[in-house]
């Protein structure tokens, strides 16, 4: 064999590999992930693209100050509804709530404000709520009201609580609330944009937080 | 001759009495730190239960709450309900844990001061009348997840 006519046959060889190659890196920049259109977006627990306006209600924070919707306007807010006689879930919340603040302070990333808002105002006094959101972190805010006030934010935002009696209880002041076990995620112009559901995992709320930050700040 | 049935004799009559010594042991229970108006805490442990019987924990006590309870936390459609229960069966050759977001043991009308670092007596009162005193570790809950 002659080298003219190996190379002839090498040619094609070598025309596909080059096409392969091309074709390789058409398709890396193509789709490289930057360029994936913002609509194909998809964080679990996300209410993109019908965010719910929050309109006005009128609460009292723990320091006995008026608390209504220009409070929520402006940062991003995380919302609980609890109560402060709850054992477990609660205090569970509450504590993954102040370890994603501090992470995200540590991070530099957008810190959110954590208001715990009570579903029992029955027993859940400003004092009470003082203490309790305290305890937990200096800067979290603690919201009651009458029983109508605090129920015209939450039945705006599906949030729902019951009066449980405790039947192993003679005492009427010993009674549980059952109550959504969801954190709320408000935007800056008083929109409900992201709901977490129960159980929470601090990993998994924090980065899904962060996303829909993200996706937030891409939107305007 | 004789000295070595003795040993026989006392070897079986140690390992029959570790046998019959036999029964739950508890594991890691603490007490998680409330803020200090609050009056209702939760416990949790890991129960262990080596003999080949199921054991039934039927009540316990505690001289720095006024009365307790067993109770699992869970989420239906969203919504955080508590059940009680009357009674945890702790498996034969099994275990049983109490952890946060699931069966805890409710405490109620904490009677004294308690602060982290603090030790609470509690007894576990079992379906065979057996009586268990252990003590609890107050914890503060820097980090953790329910699962």
């Amino acid at each position: 064999m002659d080298p003219a006519s190996k190379s002839k046959r090498l040619f094609p060889i070598l025309l596909a590999i080059i096409g392969l190659v091309v074709g390789v890196l058409l398709s890396l920049i193509i789709n490289k992930p930057g360029q994936i259109a913002r609509t194909d977006v998809t964080i679990p627990g996300l209410l993109w693209p019908n965010p719910k306006p929050i309109t006005p209600f009128q609460l009292i924070d723990q320091n006995g100050k008026p608390f209504n919707l220009e409070n929520l306007k402006g940062q991003w807010s995380l919302l609980f509804f609890g109560y402060t006689h709850c054992p477990d879930v609660c205090p569970t919340t509450m504590t993954l709530m102040n370890s994603i603040v501090n992470e995200l302070s540590a991070e530099n990333k957008p810190v959110p404000q954590v208001i715990f808002i009570t579903v029992d105002p029955e027993r859940d006094t400003q004092k009470q709520l003082a203490d309790y959101v305290a305890y937990f972190n200096p800067s979290f805010q603690g919201l009651t009201g009458s029983e109508e006030a605090i129920a015209a934010l939450t039945k705006q935002i599906g949030v729902l609580s019951m009066k449980i009696p405790d039947k192993n209880s003679t005492n009427a002041s010993d009674y549980l609330m059952d109550h959504s076990a969801s954190i709320l995620f408000i935007g800056p112009e008083a929109r409900l944009i992201g709901i977490f559901s129960a159980p929470h995992d601090k990993t998994d709320i924090k980065q899904r937080y962060l996303a829909m930050v993200d996706f937030i700040n891409h939107q305007s | 001759m004789m000295k070595k049935r003795l040993l026989i004799f006392l070897i079986s009559f140690l390992s029959f009495s570790a046998l019959a010594e036999q029964t739950v042991t508890t594991e890691n229970a603490w007490l998680r730190e409330a803020p200090p108006t609050v009056k209702v805490w939760a416990a949790y442990m890991t129960l262990k239960n080596p003999t080949d019987q199921d054991m039934v924990l039927i009540d316990a006590d505690s001289p720095a709450f006024e009365n307790l309870m067993f109770h699992k936390t869970e989420i239906i459609d969203g919504i955080a309900k508590m059940h009680h229960a009357d009674h945890i069966v702790i498996p034969a050759h099994s275990s049983f844990e109490f952890k946060p977001g699931e069966y805890h043991i409710m405490l109620m009308g904490r009677k004294i001061p308690l602060k982290e670092g603090d030790e609470v007596k509690l007894t576990l009162i079992f379906k065979n009348l057996e009586r268990q005193e252990i003590t609890a570790v107050v914890k503060k809950s820097s980090n953790e997840n329910m699962q």
